[in-house]
């Protein structure tokens, strides 16, 4: 080590004598007099904002998967899946209701005939009231959906007129042949009119909740590998700050900045957990497509990003918190 | 005095012998026990004035005198410096001390106007006469070397002692005094018969007689015996050596207290040319009234024969002591001693010149030192500056070149001074030969190459152009005594200060802090201003006044009219610094110098402009060179500092620094300076424990601003880290570096009297010292850099 080499003295008013103490000053600019390049309050403020920048990235990819996640639980849960149930009811009951109407204009006579033909018509009756309520559900299921709702409007229209075509068998019950025939147009109308536009809401429903769950997948893939990013660049300028403080200010730690290299260290598989752990859910209830467990999936899917989700940003936010409380003190020698 | 003629007592020679010389063979009588026992030793023995003599000659002994009978004073013997011929009994004389009841002054003896010597020529002789004036009695004892050389001790002699025992003049000195021919020489052996036994005799040479070639007669036999009483006054003792111009005796005034006195015959009295030297020095002399010229007291007459009766003066010639120093070290006399004759010698031939007389013949026979002080005897040559027709005497290798053609002038006069001054000073082979009129080359003279200014002045003084010598005896004087003090302060390094008449002091010294080079204009501005009257040319006073408020381009333009002036010169020379000229403006004070060489601000501008030239030799030696002589230029021991760091060479540069004295304004300045010269930009590995604790011993001595004090214990703390970290144990004494990071920062380990600085401790010293400076400055980039250091050297945390 030379002790005493230093820049060629020279005399300035603060070193009358020009000492000449080993003591690198750097170029000020001289409108301002603030000293430019890279002095050491920059070289820790950069990576500092860095950090804090990253930090900040950390959290908002976080919060972006969480918020993927929950959009596609959501819709699976509470539009697609919903709905997609309820056509799948209303095609079942209507189908049992078509069903009932056969036995209503069977030909016949005598009270035996009368009396299947009563119940069969008070089957019917109830049938055609748990139909129209899921007729009635399902159009306000597709409300907000001009397609869905123009269908579900014109289910509504043909089955009033499955309705009217039944009233008329049935005005016909001592026509068996009338009555038969207006049953026959009645079944096709059911079968063509109702069943396939059905089909349509059903299938439509269904390619909602693939791409609410395959969305939901990608956006947790994608904000999972951008979390491990930030983080990992976290980590590594949070190590170079404190290599850069260790070696400039010959401080082995700054305890803020370890805390915080602790917090991502944590923050960062917790993180990519809660993110998979969601797109899983979101797997599940779009292979299970209707039904139960889709549902139960949709709701956890929904549930457990509502109860973790801001652990990220809130982690994210500690970071920032504890690079300023490390760095803080030191910059503050150069004030 | 009684002429007994009788014949020749020497076989085959019919001349008769007449003052106890044959007048044809110059055959001398054998000397009788009676004379060698002179009056003096009568007095001494018995007689009526023994008490008076005898306390007279045992006060010279107690005074240093040598042993009685140590030889005769004045006697030049032994070989001449120069090869040439010596000049035995010429102008010297011994002495005693004055009478009783007066004051302790010493009587004094001499032999003035003995000129006519071996190696003095003269084309006739001195005319005029003059009777001893009043006598004026001046103490001036001690004086020699003016107060600034402690000269060697001359001891007074036993004047019994200087009386000749034989008075005779060798034959290879006797001339005539017209032809300068050789007489009176053993050139005519006896002819004997051929079967006589033994070696052929030959025939004494004749102290009397006639010149072969020219007929004037000559006489080499004293005129006056001990005894003989001369214009019924003074009683003469005997002979104290041969002149030129005759016999010099001792005598004693009867009548003044029986004080000793010279008497000094002329031996040719037929001889015109000796006659009128006689009375040259009678007219002339009788005038001189100074301590460095011997005194005349009367001219006398007796039997026909004029005598000067002079002051008798106890010395020894500047020869006799050059000589046995020759003989006994084998060197010349010392510069400072010759030097402190020269400024003698210029003093009187000052008083000579303000009279309106020349001295002419000024030469190391000429000069005696004698009880502290120098005294010029020989006056034979002494005439008046205007005087066209008067003999002009001289000695080859003194005298200057152009005298034959233009006569004597003071320049001549100030040349002889120079030219004996080196022939005092080293071994001037070839004085009177190859380097009669010139000086040999200064580096092949040591004793030139050492003292530059020496041999300026030597060349100025000696200056084959008569213009460009010395004016005047005191302005020489002025430049010598300069000269003097540098070779004092060369020789045990005590400064010499002393007011310079054509300089004014140092008003801003330049490089006083930082131990930075300064920049040209700052050099010239601190350059000494040349003392100017109202008389001076107007372009001096205004360049002067431009270069004082650093309006160099009108100071330019005030000297574009040139002008033989030299402070003329200096200004040139001082705006080709500020220039950036540094070879014009060496130029420039080169010549300042060499019209100057006693004056320390040429060497100053000098060594500005050998920095400046990167010729760190020259730029050290003359900055050492009026730093040692004169420590009013500040300026000299920062330059000093400032080269010698460049040379690699701290030691000198802190001493040099350290030498600033207390009372100096730029005291601290210089022990910031040696700090800096210590620690500044050094390897560990080439600082020594004891520097970096003087240095910091230094720092914590010093009265210092904090910050200023701060930013020199973090320079002395960072060396210490340094050397902690080379690996080399360190103590800085108790609590030093707690002192030095002026704060009780440091750790417990530092508290325990010489206990071992670790690096921790001085790292957390230098971390505190660091950010109090960034503290204290207002500039937010080097707040930002000490704050950077601080942190750089702080010792490791864990947080």
């Amino acid at each position: 080590m030379t002790a005493v080499a230093g820049p060629t003295p020279r005399i300035t008013e603060n070193d009358p004598d020009a000492v000449g103490l080993p003591v690198q000053v750097p170029p000020a600019n001289p409108r301002t007099g603030r000293p430019e390049g890279w002095s050491t309050p920059r070289r820790l403020r950069a990576p500092a904002l860095a950090a804090a920048l990253l930090a900040v990235v950390f959290g908002c990819t976080a919060v972006t998967g969480v918020t993927g996640l929950r959009a596609g639980s959501r819709e699976i849960a509470h539009r697609a899946g919903p709905r997609l149930t309820v056509t799948t009811e209303l095609r079942a009951v209507l189908g049992d209701l078509d069903a009932s109407t056969a036995a209503i204009v069977r030909g016949g006579s005598g009270p035996a005939w009368q009396a299947a033909r009563d119940a069969s018509i008070e089957s019917y009756e109830r049938q055609r009231v748990q139909a129209a309520a899921q007729l009635y559900r399902l159009v306000a299921a597709t409300d907000g959906e001009p397609r869905a709702a123009e269908l579900a409007r014109g289910l509504l229209s043909d089955f009033g007129r499955y309705q009217e075509l039944i009233g008329q068998a049935m005005a016909l019950g001592d026509r068996p042949l009338g009555a038969q025939s207006r049953q026959r147009d009645a079944s096709v109308l059911m079968s063509t009119s109702l069943f396939a536009p059905l089909e349509r809401l059903a299938g439509m429903d269904r390619d909602r909740i693939g791409a609410a769950a395959g969305n939901g997948r990608t956006v947790a893939a994608l904000t999972t590998w951008g979390a491990v990013a930030a983080g990992a660049l976290l980590l590594g300028t949070l190590a170079a700050l404190q290599v850069m403080l260790s070696r400039r200010l010959r401080r082995r730690v700054n305890p803020w900045l370890a805390v915080a290299t602790l917090t991502v260290l944590l923050l960062v598989p917790l993180t990519v957990s809660l993110l998979a752990s969601g797109a899983a859910d979101l797997r599940e209830a779009g292979s299970a497509a209707a039904g139960p467990t889709m549902a139960v999936s949709a709701e956890v899917a929904e549930r457990v990003p509502l109860v973790w989700a801001a652990i990220p940003p809130a982690g994210a936010a500690a970071v920032v918190l504890l690079v300023w409380l490390g760095l803080r003190p030191r910059l503050a020698e150069y004030r | 005095m009684n002429h007994t003629l009788a014949l020749c007592a020497d076989n085959g020679c019919g001349g008769a012998v007449e003052d106890g010389y044959c007048n044809i063979c110059g055959t001398a009588p054998a000397p009788t026990a009676a004379r060698v026992s002179t009056p003096w030793r009568r007095g001494w023995h018995g007689g009526g004035r023994r008490v008076e003599i005898a306390r007279l000659v045992e006060g010279a002994r107690r005074t240093g005198a040598g042993p009685p009978g140590a030889g005769r004073p004045n006697a030049a013997s032994g070989p001449n410096p120069s090869g040439a011929p010596n000049t035995p009994g010429r102008t010297n004389g011994a002495g005693l001390s004055n009478t009783p009841g007066l004051s302790n002054t010493p009587g004094l003896s001499n032999a003035a106007g003995a000129s006519a010597a071996a190696g003095t020529s003269g084309t006739s002789g001195p005319g005029g006469a003059g009777g001893p004036g009043e006598r004026t009695v001046m103490s001036r004892r001690g004086t020699l070397g003016a107060g600034l050389v402690a000269m060697p001790h001359v001891p007074r002699r036993d004047p019994a002692d200087a009386i000749m025992r034989d008075p005779q003049v060798p034959e290879g000195r006797r001339f005539c005094s017209r032809c300068d021919s050789p007489v009176g020489r053993s050139a005519h052996p006896v002819r004997r018969p051929a079967r006589a036994p033994g070696p052929r005799p030959e025939r004494s040479g004749r102290t009397e007689g006639f010149c072969p070639r020219c007929g004037l007669g000559y006489s080499f036999t004293p005129k006056l015996r001990p005894g003989d009483i001369v214009a019924g006054q003074y009683e003469v003792l005997g002979c104290l050596a041969h002149g030129g111009l005759g016999w010099i005796y001792l005598a004693r005034d009867r009548q003044v207290g029986d004080r000793a006195v010279v008497l000094k015959g002329l031996l040719d009295s037929g001889d015109t040319d000796a006659m009128a030297a006689a009375v040259a020095e009678r007219r002339f002399l009788a005038t001189v009234q100074h301590p460095n010229i011997v005194e005349i007291h009367n001219f006398v007459e007796h039997f026909g024969a004029g005598y000067i009766v002079m002051e008798y003066v106890d010395g020894r010639s500047l020869k006799n002591l050059l000589l046995e120093r020759r003989e006994a070290t084998g060197e010349s006399l010392p510069l400072p001693q010759v030097l402190a004759y020269g400024l003698e010698a210029l003093h009187a031939l000052g008083h000579l010149h303000d009279l309106g007389l020349l001295y002419c013949d000024f030469k190391p026979d000429n000069a005696l030192h004698s009880d502290g002080r120098l005294r010029l005897i020989d006056l034979g040559g002494v005439r008046h500056a205007g005087d066209e027709q008067s003999p002009i005497y001289g000695t080859a290798g003194y005298q200057a070149p152009e005298i034959a053609e233009s006569g004597p002038s003071i320049g001549s006069d100030l040349y002889t001074v120079a030219r004996a001054m080196a022939v005092l000073s080293f071994e001037f082979h070839g004085y009177t030969g190859r380097y009669r009129y010139s000086l040999p080359d200064r580096e092949t003279v040591p004793l030139l190459a050492r003292y530059e200014s020496y041999d300026r002045l030597l060349r100025r003084a000696t200056h084959a152009d008569r213009r460009e010598r010395f004016g005047a005896a005191a302005e020489m004087a002025e430049q010598l005594t300069g000269v003097l003090r540098e070779v004092l302060a060369a020789e045990d390094g005590r400064p010499r200060p002393a007011r310079s008449a054509l300089f004014e002091g140092e008003t801003a010294p330049a490089g006083t802090r930082g131990g930075l080079r300064p920049a040209p204009p700052v050099m010239a501005a601190a350059l000494p201003h040349p003392r100017t009257e109202r008389t001076d040319p107007a372009s001096v006073h205004q360049a002067r006044e431009h270069v004082e408020r650093g309006e160099f381009g009108r100071a330019r333009r005030a000297l574009a009219g040139g002008g033989t002036d030299w402070r003329v010169t200096w200004y040139q020379g001082v705006l080709a610094l500020a220039d950036h000229d540094p070879a014009a403006a060496e130029r420039a004070f080169d010549r300042v110098y060499d019209r100057f060489p006693g004056e320390a601000a040429p060497q100053l501008a000098l060594a500005f402009c050998a920095e400046l030239k990167a010729d760190l030799d020259a730029a050290r030696r003359y900055h050492r060179r009026v730093w040692r002589t004169q420590q009013a230029h500040a300026s000299a021991v920062f330059g000093l500092a400032r080269v010698s760091v460049a040379r690699g060479d701290r030691a000198t540069a802190v001493a040099a620094l350290a030498s600033v004295p207390t009372a100096s304004f730029f005291h601290v300045d210089a022990q910031v300076g040696a700090v800096l010269a210590e620690l500044r930009g050094r390897e560990p590995g080439d600082l020594g424990l004891a520097e970096l604790l003087t240095a910091a011993g230094r720092v914590e001595a010093l009265d210092l601003a904090s910050r200023r004090k701060r930013r020199l214990g973090a320079l002395v703390l960072e060396s210490a880290l340094g050397q902690v970290l080379a690996g080399r144990p360190l103590s800085l004494g108790p609590g030093a570096a707690e002192r030095l990071a002026a704060d009780e920062v440091l750790a417990d380990g530092v508290d325990a009297l010489g206990s071992e600085l670790d690096e921790h401790d001085l790292r957390l010293a230098l971390e505190r010292t660091y950010r109090e400076l960034a503290r204290a400055v207002d500039d937010r980039a080097e707040r930002l850099g000490l704050i950077e250091r601080a942190n750089a050297v702080r010792p490791r945390t864990l947080t």
